[in-house]
């Protein structure tokens, strides 16, 4: 269980969280969207310990992200590994500093994914690069997965590649996953719960499938009228 | 697979060495080819070796400075910082690993560059070698049999190789807690920070009984050198390791993304 | 597998296997997919597989054994019951629409009549 309370954070003159505030259950495949600069990457980096808040607490099963760091797979938007590095390599790196990092998984996925060991991350296409990161994101066996944005700049084939990666590889209950996207059509079956996030302020949660069962409307179409409204 | 503090620490070391590596492969190449040169060049003139072979192996000596900026600063550049600050381990390991690469390319390149230099210039200059044997006057030593203390010095260079690595990392840290002028204000602090410790120093030294250090210097008397090679060694370990501890304060507490 | 994502997905993942039921493509005993199969067959959340499949065990659809699987655990009154629950639904939802459309209730049989004898060649 990831816990923000009453969270507010600035970046210079720009408010990223405003008071944010919201729990994403345990063992649940918790949807992340909003539009561009909604403060998406902000929370994110914020549970991977990556910034802190100014006001408020973010907690995880009670612990401080600083404390945490060991439990927690995080894939940043950006390409965060050493370019000169190839995917055998970058698997080593992290070997060394994760206890939860399963093998087995890695060769599996590495196959599933078509990626090969020998590849160098510079010089891989760019959905290979999102497969590679994948790769390494997942091959732990991490309590806490967090992934933003990781479809995307990536093809629809891809991006059904990476779905079918997730869905193949989740352990139900065990893992807290929060998945950030603004390509919500992509994701409406991916996810249990949804936070509808804009102006760093939480615009609307609950799980997928009572919002559907209340408004009979798809993830996308909610958006869409949560945010045409905020206009 | 079971994880180690010493796993982790030699994984982010030998991926600071291969970041390292350009340079170094520069450095001693550039050594090399220009001591092959300098053995075929100089039969005419083999003083004129001396000069160029102190030219390299200071340049081998200032190249670890340059080097820790690009080390840290490159982390940001190429946005693998986001890995750098997930991973499972604080700004001690983190920077403590990129320091002592800097340290072996700082041995790597001064021992290469000046042992090299060294066979070349007694290649050329077989009549040196007497220097090294022959008693010095006045003293009643021969050069080489004082070589625990040019162990010293080496030892100092290599803390005072540490102590303006701690510097140049701190003045990162500190240019990366402001979102404009990053640059400069490394700059500024950088030279403050030199500046300021250097003033410590004064501070330190001022407090050492001058008399006494001054006969032992007139007299040779090499118990005083020894004791005041060895304060000289910790005093600047200690500087150094304040300054680094500061920056490791800040990476830890201040740095955000 | 494409759902209707403005409808709660575990429904739809039901009413795919009480249509395989109707058509007799699955009947009592047949072992059907673990729910970890069918999330990965359909690109969906395990989770609500396992919302419909536990929701299918509470209606008596399937039995979960343990260690061996799900298996189909239908009667036949049941599956009568089902049939004429789905046809309902069709049918009402059909109603609604022509009726949204303007069409009163004869207009309605009249032209479901034509239709169906157009396709049957007359006989009705």
């Amino acid at each position: 269980m990831i816990e923000f309370k009453d969270v507010s954070k600035r970046f210079g003159h720009t408010v990223a969280l405003d008071n944010f505030d919201i729990t994403f259950a345990k063992g649940k495949i918790t949807g992340l969207f909003g539009p561009n600069g909604s403060g998406k990457s902000t929370s994110m980096k914020m549970i991977a310990g990556l910034n802190r808040p100014d006001k408020g607490e973010v907690t995880l099963g009670g612990l401080q992200p600083q404390e945490s760091k060991i439990s927690i797979a995080y894939l940043p938007e950006i390409d965060y590994f050493y370019p000169w590095m190839t995917i055998k390599q970058a698997a080593g790196f992290l070997q060394a500093f994760y206890a939860d990092w399963d093998e087995a998984k890695y060769k599996d996925l590495l196959g599933f994914l078509r990626l090969e060991e020998g590849m160098k991350i510079a010089k891989i296409s760019k959905g290979q690069r999102a497969k590679a990161k994948l790769l390494l994101t997942v091959s732990r066996r991490a309590p806490y997965l967090l992934m933003d944005e990781p479809l995307s700049g990536i093809d629809v084939l891809t991006r059904e590649e990476i779905i079918n990666t997730l869905i193949r590889d989740y352990r139900e209950g065990e893992q807290t996953i929060i998945f950030s996207t603004h390509e919500i059509a992509e994701i409406e079956s991916l996810v249990d719960d949804v936070v509808f996030i804009e102006a760093g302020q939480v615009k609307l949660a609950g799980s997928a499938e009572d919002l559907r069962i209340n408004k009979g409307m798809s993830l996308l179409e909610i958006m869409k009228e949560e945010f045409r409204n905020a206009n | 697979m079971p994880t180690s503090r010493l796993g982790m620490f030699s994984k982010l070391y030998s991926k600071e060495m291969r970041e390292l590596a350009p340079e170094m492969i520069t450095v001693i190449g550039l050594a090399v080819l220009a001591y092959i040169y300098l053995f075929f060049k100089t039969h005419d003139y083999p003083f004129a070796v001396i000069g160029p072979v102190f030219m390299i192996g200071g340049m081998a000596a200032f190249l670890p400075v340059i080097s820790s900026f690009k080390l840290l600063s490159r982390e940001w550049k190429n946005n693998t910082v986001y890995l750098m600050m997930s991973l499972p381990v604080k700004g001690g390991m983190i920077m403590g690993a990129k320091l002592t690469a800097l340290l072996s390319e700082y041995v790597l390149g001064t021992l290469i560059a000046g042992v090299s230099g060294f066979l070349l210039i007694y290649a050329l200059n077989p009549e040196l070698g007497q220097v090294l044997t022959s008693s010095i006057p006045g003293i009643g030593m021969k050069l080489i049999e004082l070589w625990p203390q040019g162990l010293a010095l080496y030892l100092t260079s290599i803390v005072i190789i540490a102590y303006i690595a701690s510097i140049s990392f701190f003045s990162q840290m500190v240019g990366k807690l402001v979102s404009r002028f990053s640059g400069l204000v490394t700059a500024v602090v950088f030279i403050a920070t030199a500046y300021l410790s250097g003033k410590v120093g004064d501070l330190f030294w001022l407090n050492i009984d001058k008399q006494w250090f001054t006969n032992g210097i007139n007299t040779f008397d090499l118990n005083v050198i020894n004791q005041f090679l060895i304060i000289n060694l910790l005093f600047s370990l200690a500087l150094a390791a304040v300054i680094f501890t500061l920056a490791v304060i800040i990476y830890n507490r201040k740095i955000e993304l | 597998m494409q759902f209707n994502t403005s409808q709660p997905i575990y429904k739809q993942i039901i009413n795919d296997y009480k249509k395989l039921l109707i058509r007799k493509e699955l009947k009592k005993g047949d072992k059907i997919m673990s729910q970890r199969e069918y999330a990965e067959m359909a690109s969906v959340n395990p989770n609500t597989v396992q919302r419909a499949y536990r929701e299918m065990e509470n209606m008596n659809l399937v039995e979960t054994l343990r260690g061996q699987g799900t298996f189909i655990s239908v009667s036949d009154e049941q599956l009568d019951e089902i049939k004429t629950e789905m046809a309902r639904d069709l049918i009402n939802h059909f109603i609604g629409e022509m009726q949204s459309l303007g069409f009163g209730d004869k207009d309605i049989i009249n032209i479901v009549q034509t239709q169906l004898s157009d396709r049957e060649g007359g006989s009705f």
